[in-house]
């Protein structure tokens, strides 16, 4: 039983841009979905989120064709960790990780003790309760990006898309981040992180989806002349004596 | 603040503003011959100014401020943008035209609030319809430019009418009702509009938790479980349906929908399930005491739209600059 899975999809906003996706996803997994800028992650990302229909082919989570679910049904079983929180007004972190409980709550209902629970142990797993109270717009990049995940986490569903998580954070910011989301894979969550460098998906092991110039693909493993294909110039990985992979020009 | 405290203090405030505006007036009723007066045990007169006068008036301008106060939040949630009004859709606009053309062809009081009120869901199935055109009605700055033209066309229109209008006796009519007063509001003006209010404040009350949600943006709103379009689109009808109702029956006043939200968000933040009451506390306050300054400051009656105005324009600029030093 997959998570999610991919059949025959065709992904586009009303025209056809990539087709032919077939992939799932393995309960427990952590997978990345790598390609360079501009060829679809973020389109394919919303079309197995159900925010665009497919052009063709089926969406299913857990088996049910995703677009037969509500809104509220998706959002509790499919977590989304956008790119960054550029709000419109200045919601706490405590606020923003509680919207995260919306799909378990009634139509009319808003959130009780409960919920402020959750929200206080996805603050905690993450490590910024202390940052609460705090206003999100003005926390740094990294936390901010905590924050989102936490949010995910309270959402409590079992398969969490991340968005280029880290494109925009500094290094520091980004190692932390990456270590956090590595920390949350371990507690069994299925994720999807799609990035355009190769290196972060090597930090998050080496299950891939591809998706280049060339249409979409599962490799076998990520050596050197799959990601020289994905990518249109030649490369070379190479293992640091620490056993680090990494990736340079061949 | 505490949430509660912060809106038990909005209720008192209400409640202060009321009783000042019972008080003051041509006719001065002390505080202690309001209460009487109000459970049937005062003096003739003063029951009389308060039951056909003064109270008529004072629950119009908490209509009036709750629902343009609550509009304008719901508004600035719904568009992801804090400085947008219930003007932004051209309602007031459309409902000011409909009424004026009432004025124009000498109809009754009614006949003018119903006019005006069909004027203002007219334009706001113009705007839709328009935005839905241009861009398969999902983009909401389309929409927000679409308002401004509509409301522009309906500015045109009240325009030529007023130069239609009979200069001394239409004329001055017009112009002052497009000022904003609730001078001459009868019980029965307040009961006329009471079920349009509470219909179009309704949906927003009850779904305010994925209101606050949707101010996230459709995409991730979406994700979080909440149906977008749709809510959007009940929040939109409501709002315009509660600003149409209060222009027909006070004119067009202007800026309480922008500002009262505003300073609610200083007392008890941004989140839209607790800046939805204090909205409709604080702006039935601001509107019950701006209304009593308006028939009291000087000899004549003020119009409401210059004082909110003159105090609005300030505190607008405040809020741009306020907000510039935080970006």
């Amino acid at each position: 039983m997959t998570v999610l899975t991919l059949s025959g999809v065709t992904i586009g906003h009303g025209v056809p841009l990539v087709g032919g996706i077939d992939a799932g996803l393995a309960p427990g997994s952590v997978t990345s979905l790598l390609g360079p800028n501009g060829v679809g992650k973020t389109t394919l990302i919303r079309t197995l989120m159900g925010l665009i229909p497919p052009l063709a082919g089926r969406v299913l989570v857990s088996g049910e064709d995703i677009v037969s679910l509500s809104r509220p049904a998706i959002a509790r079983r499919i977590a989304y960790v956008p790119q960054g929180y550029a709000g419109d007004f200045a919601y706490t972190v405590r606020d923003l990780v509680l919207m995260g409980r919306t799909a378990h709550l009634g139509v009319f209902a808003s959130p009780g003790p409960a919920d402020h629970d959750r929200v206080a142990a996805a603050l905690s797993a993450l490590g910024i309760a202390d940052l609460a109270d705090r206003d999100a717009l003005r926390l740094s990049g990294g936390q901010r990006q905590l924050a989102l995940i936490a949010r995910a986490l309270a959402q409590e569903a079992d398969l969490v898309v991340m968005d280029e998580p880290t494109a925009s954070l500094d290094l520091a910011n980004r190692l932390m981040v990456q270590d956090r989301i590595r920390a949350l894979a371990a507690t069994g969550r299925t994720v999807l992180i799609s990035t355009h460098e190769p290196e972060q998906a090597f930090a998050f092991g080496d299950r891939a989806w591809l998706l280049g110039w060339g249409g979409f693909a599962v490799p076998a493993s990520l050596d050197s002349a799959t990601l020289s294909r994905l990518y249109g110039i030649a490369l070379a990985v190479e293992t640091t004596p620490s056993g680090r992979q990494v990736v340079g020009p061949a | 603040m505490r949430i509660a405290t912060a809106l038990l203090l909005l209720a008192g405030l209400l409640g202060i503003a009321m009783l000042v505006a019972a008080v003051v007036g041509p006719y001065r009723i002390p505080p202690l011959e309001v209460v009487s007066a109000l459970f049937g045990h005062g003096p003739k007169a003063a029951e009389t100014v308060l039951w056909r006068i003064r109270l008529p008036r004072i629950l119009a301008a908490l209509l009036a401020g709750a629902a343009l106060a609550a509009a304008g939040a719901a508004y600035q949630a719904v568009f992801r943008n804090p400085l947008v009004s219930p003007d932004i859709l051209g309602v007031s606009s459309g409902a000011g035209l409909g009424a004026v053309i009432g004025i124009l062809f000498g109809l009754p009081v009614v006949l003018i609030q119903l006019v005006g009120f069909a004027g203002g869901l007219a334009t706001v199935a113009a705007v839709a319809l328009l935005a839905r055109t241009l861009r398969g009605g999902g983009d909401v700055l389309v929409l927000v430019l679409a308002g401004i033209v509509v409301g522009a066309l309906a500015g045109a229109a009240i325009s030529l009418v007023k130069v239609l209008a009979d200069p001394y006796d239409q004329l001055p009519a017009i112009t002052f009702w497009l000022l904003g007063s609730l001078a001459g509001i009868k019980a029965a003006d307040v009961l006329a509009v009471l079920p349009a209010v509470l219909l179009g404040l309704a949906p927003l009350v009850a779904l305010r938790w994925r209101i606050g949600v949707l101010s996230l943006g459709e995409d991730e709103a979406r994700a979080l479980g909440v149906e977008a379009r749709r809510l959007r689109a009940i929040v939109i009808a409501g709002a315009t349906l509660a600003t149409a109702a209060v222009v027909a029956i006070a004119g067009i006043v202007g800026w309480v929908g922008l500002m009262v939200p505003h300073m609610a968000r200083l007392l008890v933040g941004p989140r839209f399930d607790r800046l939805l009451p204090a909205s409709i506390l604080l702006g039935a306050a601001f509107m019950v005491a701006v209304d009593t300054l308006a028939r009291t400051a000087a000899r004549i009656e003020m119009p409401l739209g210059v004082l909110t105005a003159a105090i609005g324009g300030p505190i607008f600029v405040w809020l741009l600059a306020r907000s510039r030093r935080l970006s």
